[in-house]
């Protein structure tokens, strides 16, 4: 059961991802200060390369599990706190990492705020996934 | 929850992400003439310090995380397994997978000596 939850949590998260970048890919590519001849490039996420798609599942799944386990420890139980704990690991512990990098590497506020919004409603969605399995039970 | 580890661990972060920051060679400043962005990347990291110990203190509240050694494997793994995952993936679609992968490292380190402060300041 606590696999299943897990999958279950990230594959909503991935599937989010993908909708995400898919809405935002023209700012993102200009954030990111990429070309379409760079996302096509060997190795691009464009460039029919499974590597990219297959670290994000599986570190979806890593934060997932993790996310389960402080769940369980921390006794997070129903709807609302799977609300407040996904969202507030999103916002507050991801998020502060992600802009630390951006801002030292100068890299434009709008890639900040698309792959912070990645984080922060990833967790969030995590967060509801995990609570309706019934972690801590 | 006790405001004193919030504050330390968050200092700990701020001078960990500095040194970091210099090692990777990101060296911005906040007086260089041609930056256009007005908020400092000291002031903005000193902010999420903040932010980022305040809700990894929540979550040892919660856990009843007590004790420097509690406290850093858990923030290693708070490092490790949820803030470094995501910049590992971001960094990979910007194919510099290797640069995100060791940014991810100094994130888990970073956050296993933050964990630990909060650990001992429960």
């Amino acid at each position: 059961m606590e696999y299943l939850a897990v999958l279950s949590a990230a594959m909503a998260s991935y599937i989010f991802g993908a909708v995400w970048y898919g809405v935002f890919s023209k700012p993102w590519m200009q954030a990111a200060g990429l070309t379409e001849e760079d996302i096509k490039a060997p190795g691009g996420p464009q460039s029919g390369a499974a590597m990219p798609y297959i670290i994000t599942f599986l570190m979806t799944v890593i934060v997932a599990g993790m996310m389960r386990h402080v769940f369980v420890t921390g006794g997070v139980v129903g709807l609302v706190n799977g609300i407040v704990s996904g969202f507030g690991v999103g916002a507050f512990l991801a998020s502060p990492w992600i802009m630390t990098n951006y801002t030292f590497s100068m890299r434009p506020r709008m890639l900040a705020v698309i792959d912070c919004g990645y984080a922060t409603i990833g967790c969030t969605i995590m967060g509801v996934v995990l609570v309706l399995f019934g972690v801590a039970g | 929850m006790s405001l004193i580890g919030i504050l330390v661990a968050a200092a700990i972060g701020f001078v960990w992400v500095l040194a970091w920051m210099r090692w990777r060679g990101f060296a911005r400043t906040a007086t260089d003439p041609e930056d256009p962005d007005p908020i400092a990347p000291q002031l903005l990291t000193g902010v999420v310090m903040v932010l980022a110990a305040g809700m990894v203190q929540y979550l040892y509240f919660l856990a009843d995380v007590v004790g420097w050694w509690e406290g850093m494997t858990l923030g290693l793994g708070l490092g490790a397994f949820v803030a470094g995952p995501w910049i590992l993936v971001q960094a990979s679609f910007r194919r510099q997978a290797f640069g995100g992968l060791l940014d991810a490292g100094a994130v888990a380190a970073g956050c296993g000596m933050m964990g630990a402060v909060l650990g001992l300041f429960p």
